[in-house]
């Protein structure tokens, strides 16, 4: 029986595997200091305890800003650093950089046309090529 | 009597593979009944988060695979715990969106045998009848006595399990 793999995007994977990691961190910093409450970050930053505490337990989104408000009140600095996929990869993982897919944008209905009509410079290409193309109109 | 990879190679159970970053190794083992997966892929794969959250259920079971397999802490002083023992040997495990109800058969192995969205949970109190249908998975189990972990507290099933450590 094959073991069970949840099956998600490469970015996706990415982007949960950071966000947990930003709220693991804070979480720590918070931990590591109980003397410091949820009541007086809120108060310091203005909003109310509600907020911060839902942020931290990770029930609501934080801007970068917040991240960097609660890790000063916290007495910490967040760093941060964008590492190649394939340097972060070990032995243990494959790596998996997103494929950025070239997407065509076609607004409206896309209408084979000649060089000529497409793009305003395209006679100085063809005539300098010595070839005509035609291509869908994209945006 | 079998033991959990018997059940696995039978197809009993599915173990879950955590795709751990960089050159971690799995210091715990999550299994899942093929229904859990089915549920998984089907229902829970496409639902979006009711909290103002840009990761998803999927995602964060995603995420939560990965620490509970990494052996990271599932408790934080203060109020940030993600697990919850109901009774008789069965716990509840949590995300922001979702409840995983089993059993620990060994020390850091946790069968999975349902899953649902937590708000479902809450509003209806499924509570006891998951609970219940587990116990009633974990006795039909063909599986090696003892067949689960006794304890009320997280030490009891868990290593690491809190941070800062104890």
């Amino acid at each position: 029986m094959p073991s069970f793999r949840i099956s998600l995007t490469p970015h996706r994977k990415a982007a949960a595997r950071f966000v947990n990691l930003v709220h693991r961190a804070l979480q720590r910093a918070y931990a590591d200091h109980p003397e410091i409450s949820q009541t007086e970050i809120a108060n310091t930053i203005g909003v109310h305890r509600s907020v911060i505490n839902r942020q931290l337990r990770g029930y609501k989104d934080m801007s970068l800003g917040r991240v960097a408000e609660i890790s000063n009140l916290l007495g910490y600095v967040p760093c941060f650093e964008l590492k190649k996929i394939e340097e972060a990869a070990g032995c243990n993982a494959r790596p998996e950089p997103a494929a950025l897919n070239p997407v065509t944008i076609v607004v409206g209905t896309a209408v084979p046309m000649p060089v000529a009509q497409a793009l305003p410079f395209a006679n100085a290409i063809s005539a300098a090529t010595g070839t005509s193309q035609k291509m869908a109109a994209v945006l | 009597m079998a033991t959990l990879l018997d059940l696995h190679d039978a197809g009993v159970i599915r173990r879950v593979e955590a795709e751990l970053p960089g050159r971690a190794q799995d210091e715990r083992l999550i299994y899942i009944y093929p229904k859990v997966a089915e549920r998984i892929e089907n229902e829970i794969a496409e639902l979006h988060s009711i909290f103002e959250h840009e990761i998803d259920p999927i995602e964060q079971l995603f995420v939560f695979i990965g620490e509970f397999c990494s052996g990271d802490p599932l408790i934080y002083e203060r109020q940030i715990w993600s697990l919850n023992n109901l009774g008789d040997g069965i716990w509840e495990l949590k995300t922001r969106d979702l409840r995983l109800f089993g059993w620990f058969p060994v020390r850091d192995c946790f069968v999975c045998a349902a899953i649902d969205q937590a708000t479902r949970v809450k509003e209806l109190n499924l509570y006891g009848p998951y609970a219940q249908e587990c116990v009633r998975h974990r006795d039909a189990l063909d599986l090696d006595e003892p067949k689960f972990l006794v304890g009320d507290y997280p030490n009891a099933v868990l290593s690491n399990f809190t941070y800062p450590a104890p």
